[in-house]
């Protein structure tokens, strides 16, 4: 794994790193590719459903009540009049 | 009497016929905590506790009669209690204040519980020691110099050393199990959809569960049966009843199978846990309990699939921990793509990092298929596989670790060393099933280890009769 590909991967992760952090990130991460790639090995036979835990019971879809819009602002960092402040994105 | 060694059940005994008082109680066990500070292995005392104690007693008074009316807990630092922090061992998360009780919490609340502290947490629940909290390690509650386990340290160290009588954790791949080993008390796993995930933050939701800690069987089921059951704030909970644990625990259970998987008996080949694994199976063999070889071929393949599938849902269920919404914001961000970059650069550590960065790995196109999919096409091979096995006996056992509790600090700058400690206990999660440690047997410095009893889905009440009876046999020995 080449330099370039960790910084995608760390701009698709929205991470940044120092250069320093990169060089060790790099044997780390071959490590865990080791180990990744023994999923390789598996020998899988037919086609099997993705995802066999059975899940999802659906409530009734009735209306409630839910939480103030000022409760869920409480932990913003920077909030104002009932929004999320974030700095202007349009030039 | 000292309080703080009796079990919730004999607590909630002794609150009812009046030879204490909830505030009594609440308060020696809070004094225990602040004696143990070094172990760190609470976070927070809330200061509301002992209040909280004083308006139950008057409520005892009145006739309330709840499960656990007046019983302290402590729970796991990513668990929330409204008005409370819950900051799940982050520097980023250190100010979030709960805005709502998650449903266990509601849960034990309206059951008399009084919630006492948080406790400490490898990051986002991502470790195997408490080694990766940003708040530092919790100390082993046996040996100062070992890690508690993780990555529901916290919370193992608190039942341990009789902080309190039950706690919760929480679970992906072993976090409940692996702490309640290495501190020498019994940890559950329950079946996945067994106990309602609203209000607990998650990291990999297709494995995450919440987890029990007790220092006797009872209060384990106790506390299950509280918990336990359907939510309509979470649609993965499931609605299958719920067992009177607790009165059928004593059920008679030598007339069950135990299997013991021939694919564990050569992994355990050489490992410091291979003695007591099979002293374990010879006690029960001895006490005439039938036991079947039986097979589940990749088993081995438990530690690949996970470190696939948890990577890949944490690296999603953490993008929304962005300097936004909550989470501390880096000021020197000057526009949003920077905010997200910087703010969750500062706030994540180094573990927590390295996740995202696998999961975002595998789940990239050009590699999804190799990895991602695959892993969950074994997830499904796995199930599989388990099922049969259930189908030739009642309990499958198997080591929870590979050894004792490891030094602090001594495992190598190679994160899949550390990541090898889950081997035996990740597979419960990729399936579903439950999976109880319990504390069996010593290892050669004479810390404790344990041994997993696992059973089919939704079968918790199997698991504690089975554990009870090794209890009994294990008493009748000393």
């Amino acid at each position: 794994m080449d330099k370039k590909e960790i910084k995608h991967l760390a701009e698709l992760s929205k991470l940044e790193f120092t250069d320093e952090e990169l060089e060790s990130f790099d044997f780390e991460f071959e490590k865990l590719i080791e180990l990744a790639d023994i999923i390789k090995n598996a020998n899988i036979d037919g086609e099997r459903k993705l995802n066999m835990i059975d899940m999802n019971e659906l409530r009734e879809d009735n209306p409630k009540s839910g939480y103030s819009s000022e409760i869920l602002l409480e932990n913003a960092p920077d909030k104002k009049k009932g929004y999320f402040v974030v700095p202007r994105i349009v030039e | 009497m000292d309080i703080t060694k009796l079990s919730a059940l004999e607590i909630k005994k002794h609150i009812k016929s009046g030879e204490v008082t909830c505030e009594e109680v609440t308060r020696v066990f809070i004094s225990k905590i602040l004696e143990n500070k070094k172990y760190n292995a609470v976070l927070e005392v809330f200061d509301d506790a002992v209040e909280n104690a004083k308006a139950m007693d008057i409520k005892i008074k009145d006739g309330f009669n709840g499960k656990l009316a007046g019983v302290p807990i402590i729970i796991k630092d990513n668990i929330l209690y409204s008005g409370k922090i819950c900051s799940c061992g982050s520097k980023f998360m250190k100010d979030y204040i709960a805005q709502y009780n998650s449903t266990v919490v509601k849960r034990m609340l309206d059951e008399g519980a009084i919630i006492i502290a948080r406790a400490n947490m490898d990051e986002f629940a991502m470790g195997s020691s408490t080694e990766n909290s940003a708040f530092g390690v919790a100390h082993n509650p046996i040996d100062f110099e070992r890690v508690a386990g993780g990555s529901s340290g916290g919370s193992a160290c608190a039942v341990a050393l009789d902080m309190c009588p039950i706690a919760l954790g929480t679970e992906t791949g072993g976090s409940v199990r692996q702490p309640a080993s290495f501190c020498g008390i019994y940890g559950l796993k329950p079946s996945y959809g067994r106990i309602s995930r609203y209000g607990v933050v998650a990291f990999a939701s297709s494995l995450d569960q919440v987890g029990i800690f007790s220092k006797t069987l009872e209060d384990n089921a106790l506390m299950l049966e509280v918990i336990a059951g359907g939510d309509n704030n979470d649609e993965t909970s499931s609605k299958t009843k719920v067992d009177d644990y607790l009165s059928e625990i004593d059920k008679d259970s030598t007339n069950i199978t135990i299997g013991v998987p021939k694919e564990i008996i050569e992994m355990v080949k050489g490992l410091p846990c291979e003695v007591n694994f099979h002293n374990f199976i010879k006690v029960i063999k001895d006490n005439n309990i039938k036991t079947k070889d039986i097979s589940i071929k990749d088993v081995g393949l438990g530690l690949a699939t996970y470190y696939i599938l948890a990577p890949a849902e944490a690296a999603s269920n953490l993008a929304k921990f962005d300097g936004v919404k909550y989470t501390s914001r880096d000021n020197n961000a000057k526009n949003l793509q920077e905010i997200y970059k910087k703010s969750r650069s500062k706030g994540f550590g180094k573990e927590v990092k390295r996740r995202i960065m696998l999961g975002n790995y595998v789940l990239s196109s050009g590699y999804y298929d190799a990895y991602y999919k695959k892993a969950k096409a074994v997830q499904g091979l796995l199930i599989e596989e388990y099922e049969k096995a259930f189908d030739e006996c009642d309990i499958i056992i198997m080591p929870t670790t590979l050894g004792e509790a490891y030094k602090i600090g001594s495992k190598p700058n190679d994160p899949v060393e550390t990541y090898k400690e889950d081997i035996f206990t990740v597979t419960a999660n990729i399936v579903g099933i439950p999976s109880l440690s319990i504390p069996y047997g010593k290892g050669k410095e004479g810390l404790p280890l344990g041994i997993q009893i696992m059973s089919k889905k939704f079968n918790e009440k199997t698991i504690y009769s089975f554990a009870k009876t090794i209890e009994k046999i294990v008493k009748k020995e000393d």
